[in-house]
């Protein structure tokens, strides 16, 4: 009896390999394992058996009925899968196909590189506890020039080419600087830290390197014994963040009526590292920001006690950076307008 | 500016072993950018005395000879040589190939129309001495063949010249001399200051005039109402005029000046020593033996030096004789007042202008002299009369006949303003995070002119704020750049060096920040308009002019946001609107590409009048150009999404172009005449979609079809918005679902029948969305409603959704729009 149960499945294993359709897999079922079935045909033998034969063999043929039955799911599956795969080898698309594939006119999106360079300053800013800060364009003589220590007579307002409206009080802010008095005046109680990026305006002639238009980001810190190791110690984190590395910085005199003393602040040459080449012009040291410690008369005018308080003050040339990081050769295309510039730039 | 070392070395023994490198560095680090340096007079040892032997004519050029010279030790060269004295017999400097050059050039091995020339005969300017090209420098007829031109030539001198930022000199009138830019050199390095012009050479020079005692030929009047700040007048007798000798040549080429002759030269060579402008007149041409300083008042005109002829305004300031005036103070002299050849007697005028008016008149007139530059950073008067003595000396010098005619005359001259400032070694060091002791303070505050004085029984205090040391300015420094403690500071830090300074972290603040909310939500609008929006940032100028305003037909001209000195009609104005400006851009973009989207989020200005002026608008621009699709749709689904995902609850409503909304003017003929949508912000229009008319289109060259947007974000991003969003239950309760096509009228807006639904005002009624539309011609529209019911407590019975529904079509079929059969 046991012998025609294993010759059952070594024939029921046979007949399977060739099962490959739906109908093939309904015979094998009726022919192994239906009501008239081989098995049940040697079951049925089993009545005629011994009472301990018909013990191990029910439990052999029991067992081998779950492990045919098995073996046919596994089969259903495999065919199932088969008729579903031709269909689907009809049904499919070209996944090479994707947008930065397809012949479109202008297939990018994204930010104007000023705004990626900005948000970068900001959050560099912001990591630092400085807040951020706006104004407005159109401002008049008191926040761009008198209150920053500027007076009519003062051969700084020389240096800046202003645009003047006609009737001669308001302007377009040359600095971003005006947000130094605006922000004390909002912030009131030190300390206090912010920054102000923003467009500012110059009647310059333009080419590669100039703008009448372009970006600053002006930076104050106000407190109690601020002092100007404290400045130097905040540049060079500020600029080794900026840079991604560790910059040298170094401070020299340099003349801005709302800071005294006034630096302007060189990093070393990030090209040469200090030896001399093209870009630093052979001095090792690249002129990167004025600053100084706020001029008394300028935490007067936004109305903070000098003798109580003091701070520096600091601008960045935005534009500059955005031209440094990208190897941008002409200013005048940040506000050109251009989407052959824009799509350049970090794009989706 | 030009600073000869060799000049320098005559008020201070630099120290030695410093490198050009390392002495440029010291003085931009302490005092002022240095923004080049150069040798000059180099004479490299490569120039030597050569004598010409034979000169043949150049095969293939007329005008250049081949010149056959003896250059030393047996040695003979042939060279290539175009002056016109070159000739036989004559010695002169000859450059060996390698040789370089003051003005940088080197000079190498070529052909010269086909001969190569073994080297180069040089003229004065070649060697920088003089700008004189005329032809060869023609050396004594006994100079040694062979040996170098230094070793033969006594103006020669090896020079270092720093060309000096003028921008960094902006507030120190003391240094646009080389005797103020010395006492620097001498702080910095630490050595002592020679000070040449002290009492004893004053009293001297004083004793020269005074032993004269004639009555002087031109007196002095200074109107006290004009630009003048003290006045100087000196007049000597017996001097000639020829040309100056070579060392002050020399000093003159190396600043950047030409020599004219003895006296012009000195009166250039003192302005560049006591930083002092000063002018020499021929006594001869003043009229009535006196000098006038007054207003212009009447005076229409003057013809200045260069011939040109100047506007004057009645408060300009002018010098003038008993007739005519001679000069524009401060700026620039006349015509006739120079020397001439035969000049013998002078009148040497020393002024002080005051710096504002000088810069006005300057200004205006567009004319920036030497003279002017310095006047604008305000001058001392205390130094009228050193500047007088160093012109009379050098006169002297150059004239040992010469005498003063008459004492120095003086009219107008200010009290010397005493300035003193208080301050202590303690303050100093807590602004500079770096005490460098009473001292150090002392002997660097010393060596620049600064008197320091201890005041007696001032004490620092517990606090460390008390002032104990009073300092006194020098007259020099006084006038406009030291006004207060701070400036102390900065004379102590630069020459410390601020290297020298230990940088140290500031005390940390425990402060929570964040973005603020206009930040947050300007880049939130941005990223959603890149990532969904799928649209590229761009900058366009705020600036714009009248004409692109009229191509855009766009009324508002913002005539009082004009500026008065704009660089070009194309950009004089603040922009009324972003709309323009963005046109301008899609047209420029159109050339090259037919589909694209842009944004902007950038500021507009309203032009208020009066004393408000104006007012910065901050908006977001979007233009979504296609070629034949129209793009409002999809723009006002971006729209719309954008103001959803900023948290602004918005509507959309049709708008009337005749009309305008708060961004459009109304009857703009760029807008289209259906195709125009007000965007309410909270309860108010702030934002605008619509199709651009082809006609304003095609007068920007525009193709295809064009959607714009703006929305302004003035108000709401400064108001913050409060995330308000409350969580409900989900739903236990299956809903039902409808969908009913009624027939409405070609002109019906979708969302009027929507919203006739929604008015119903039934609680089981949870949403109502338009399915589709399909037009009908004549008889209209038909538009497909899908609405679903939901009841939260149960699920709807099959009585309530026929009733629902029934209901529905009725509320419908009254508002005019049946079900269709």
């Amino acid at each position: 009896m046991i012998e025609k149960l294993k010759s059952l499945e070594t024939s029921f294993k046979k007949v399977l390999k060739e099962t490959d359709t739906e109908a093939k897999l309904a015979d094998l079922k009726a022919r192994f394992l239906g009501k008239k079935g081989e098995l049940s045909a040697i079951l049925k033998s089993l009545a005629q058996a011994s009472p301990e034969e018909r013990k191990t063999l029910g439990q052999a043929a029991n067992e081998m009925k779950i492990r045919l039955t098995g073996k046919m799911d596994e089969a259903k599956g495999a065919i199932e899968r088969t008729i579903i795969d031709s269909k689907l080898a009809a049904d499919w698309i070209d996944i090479t196909l994707t947008g930065s594939q397809r012949a479109r006119s202008v297939k990018e999106s994204g930010l104007h590189p000023v705004t990626i360079v900005q948000r970068e300053l900001e959050d560099i800013f912001l990591s630092m506890g400085f807040d951020i800060l706006d104004g407005p364009h159109i401002e008049n003589d008191f926040y761009n020039f008198t209150a920053l220590n500027i007076p009519e007579t003062h051969p700084a307002r020389d240096m800046q080419d202003t645009f003047w409206f006609k009737d001669m009080k308001h302007l377009l802010r040359t600095h971003t600087s005006t947000i130094q008095i605006r922000g004390m005046e909002e912030k009131k109680y030190p300390p206090f830290k912010f920054v102000a990026p923003g467009k500012v305006f110059r009647s310059e002639a333009t080419d590669a390197s100039h703008e009448a238009v372009f970006h600053q980001m002006e930076g104050m810190l106000i407190g109690r014994d601020i002092t100007v190791a404290h400045l130097i110690y905040f540049e060079k984190t500020l600029l080794s963040e900026i840079f991604k590395r560790d910059v040298e910085i170094r401070l020299r005199p340099g003349f801005f009526p709302f800071v005294e003393p006034g630096f302007e602040l060189d990093i070393q040459c990030l090209i040469c590292g200090g030896k001399g080449c093209k870009v630093c012009k052979q001095t090792g040291w690249v002129e990167l920001l004025p600053c100084g410690m706020t001029h008394p008369n300028v935490l007067r005018h936004g109305g903070i006690d000098p003798e109580e308080y003091n701070g520096f003050a600091f601008g960045l040339g935005l534009d500059r950076l955005v031209m440094m990081r990208y190897g941008i050769n002409d200013i005048r295309l940040l506000h050109s307008g251009s989407i052959d510039f824009s799509r350049q730039f970090a794009t989706c | 500016m030009n600073i000869s070392l060799d000049w320098i070395k005559d008020f201070v023994d630099l120290p030695e072993g410093l490198s050009d490198r390392e002495l440029s560095e010291r003085i931009t680090l302490g005092v002022c950018e240095v923004e080049g340096y150069e040798r000059t007079g180099v004479m490299p040892g490569k120039v030597t005395v050569a004598a010409v032997r034979a000169v043949a004519p150049h095969p293939d050029a007329d005008k250049l000879h081949l010149a056959t010279v003896d250059i030393g030790g047996g040695n003979e060269a042939t060279v290539v040589c175009g002056a016109p004295n070159c000739r036989a017999g004559i010695k002169v400097p000859y450059a060996f190939l390698g040789t370089s050059f003051p003005g940088g050039f080197t000079l190498e091995k070529k052909k010269i129309r086909g001969i190569v020339s073994e080297g180069m005969l040089c003229s004065e300017q070649e060697l920088g001495l003089s700008d004189n090209h005329e032809g060869l420098l023609e050396l004594a007829s006994d100079a040694p063949v062979g040996v170098k031109l230094s070793e033969v030539l006594d103006g020669a001198v090896d020079d270092l010249v720093l060309d000096i930022d003028n921008k960094s000199l902006t507030h120190r009138p003391d240094l646009w001399g080389h005797y103020g830019m010395a006492r620097e050199f001498a702080a910095v390095f630490e050595k002592p200051f020679k000070d040449k012009f002290d009492t004893s050479w004053t009293n001297n020079l004083k004793a020269r005039i005074d032993k004269s005692g004639a009555k002087p030929p031109v007196t002095i009047h200074v109107d006290k109402d004009s630009a003048n700040r003290g006045f100087l007048g000196l007049s000597v007798d017996g001097v000639s005029i020829g040309e100056s000798p070579e060392w002050m040549r020399k000093r003159l080429i190396v600043a950047g000046m030409r020599p004219i002759n003895s006296i012009v030269d000195i009166s250039n060579y003192v302005m560049l020593e006591t930083g002092i402008p000063n002018h020499i007149f021929d006594r001869s041409t003043i009229e009535g033996g006196k000098i006038v300083v007054r207003r212009a008042g009447d005076e229409q005109t003057f013809v200045t030096l260069d011939e040109q002829e100047r506007k004057l305004i009645p408060s300009d300031t002018l010098v003038c004789d008993a007739g005519n005036p001679s000069a524009i103070a401060g700026i620039m002299g006349g015509l006739k007042s120079s020397v001439a050849d035969d000049t013998s007697g002078i009148m040497i005028e020393v002024a002080n202008w005051t710096d504002a008016e000088i810069r006005r008149t300057s200004t205006r007139l567009g004319l920036r002299t030497d003279a002017s530059q310095r006047y604008e950073k305000s001058l001392d008067s205390r130094q009228l009369e050193k500047t007088v003595l160093r012109i009379f000396e050098l006169v002297l010098e150059l004239n040992p006949e010469a005498t003063a005619v008459g004492g120095i005359q003086s009219d107008n001259m200010p009290d010397p303003v005493e300035l003193a400032i208080e301050t202590s070694p303690a303050r100093i060091a807590a602004v500079l995070g770096e005490d460098v002791g009473e001292k150090r303070l002392t002997g660097i505050l010393e060596a620049l002119g600064f008197i320091v004085k201890s005041i007696p029984g001032a004490v620092t205090g517990t606090d460390g704020k008390g002032k104990t040391h009073l300092i006194h300015v020098p007259t020099w420094r006084s006038t406009k750049d030291i006004e207060c403690e701070a400036d102390i500071v900065e004379e102590i830090g630069r020459i410390i060096g601020y290297d020298s300074i230990t940088p140290v972290s500031p005390a940390h603040d425990i402060e929570a920040l964040r973005l603020s909310s206009a930040k947050i939500m300007t880049r939130k609008a941005q990223d959603y308009m890149v990532l969904r929006g799928r649209a590229l940032e761009v900058m366009t100028y705020p600036l714009v002019g009248e004409a692109l305003l009229k191509k855009a037909s766009w009324p508002i001209h913002n005539e009082g946001l004009v500026l008065a000195n704009a660089l070009t009609s194309e950009h004089d104005r603040m922009r009324p609107s972003l709309v323009p400006s963005l046109l301008e851009a899609t047209a420029n973009n159109r050339k090259e590409h037919d589909i694209f989207r842009i944004f902007e989020v950038g500021r507009s200005y309203v032009d208020l009048g009066g004393e408000n002026f104006s007012r910065d608008l901050h908006q977001i621009g979007v233009v979504f150009q296609e070629t034949k699709t129209n793009p409002f749709a999809e723009l006002a689904d971006t729209m719309e999404g954008l103001l959803s995902y900023l948290g602004l609850p918005s509507r959309m409503v049709p708008a009337d172009p005749l009309k305008g909304n708060s961004l459009i003017p109304a009857a703009w003929a760029g807008s289209h005449p259906h195709e125009m949508v007000d965007i309410q912000v909270m309860g108010r229009s702030r934002g605008v979609i619509l199709t651009l008319h082809p006609q304003v289109g095609r007068a920007f060259k525009i193709k295809g079809r064009t959607a714009l947007a703006v929305l302004d974000l003035t108000e709401v991003i400064t108001a913050g918005v409060k995330d308000k969003t409350v969580f409900k239950p989900l739903d236990r309760f299956p809903g039902s679902d409808f969908d009913i096509t009624v027939v409405t009228p070609a002109e019906t807006y979708a969302v009027e029948v929507s919203a006739v639904v929604k008015g119903m005002k039934m609680k089981e009624l949870r949403s109502v969305g338009i399915l589709d539309v399909f037009d009908l011609g004549e008889e209209g529209k038909a538009l497909t409603l899908h609405i679903e019911f939901r009841n939260p407590e149960k699920t709807l019975d099959a009585a309530f959704i026929k009733e629902a529904e029934d209901k529905v079509i009725t509320v419908l079929d009254k508002a005019g729009f049946p079900l269709r059969s």
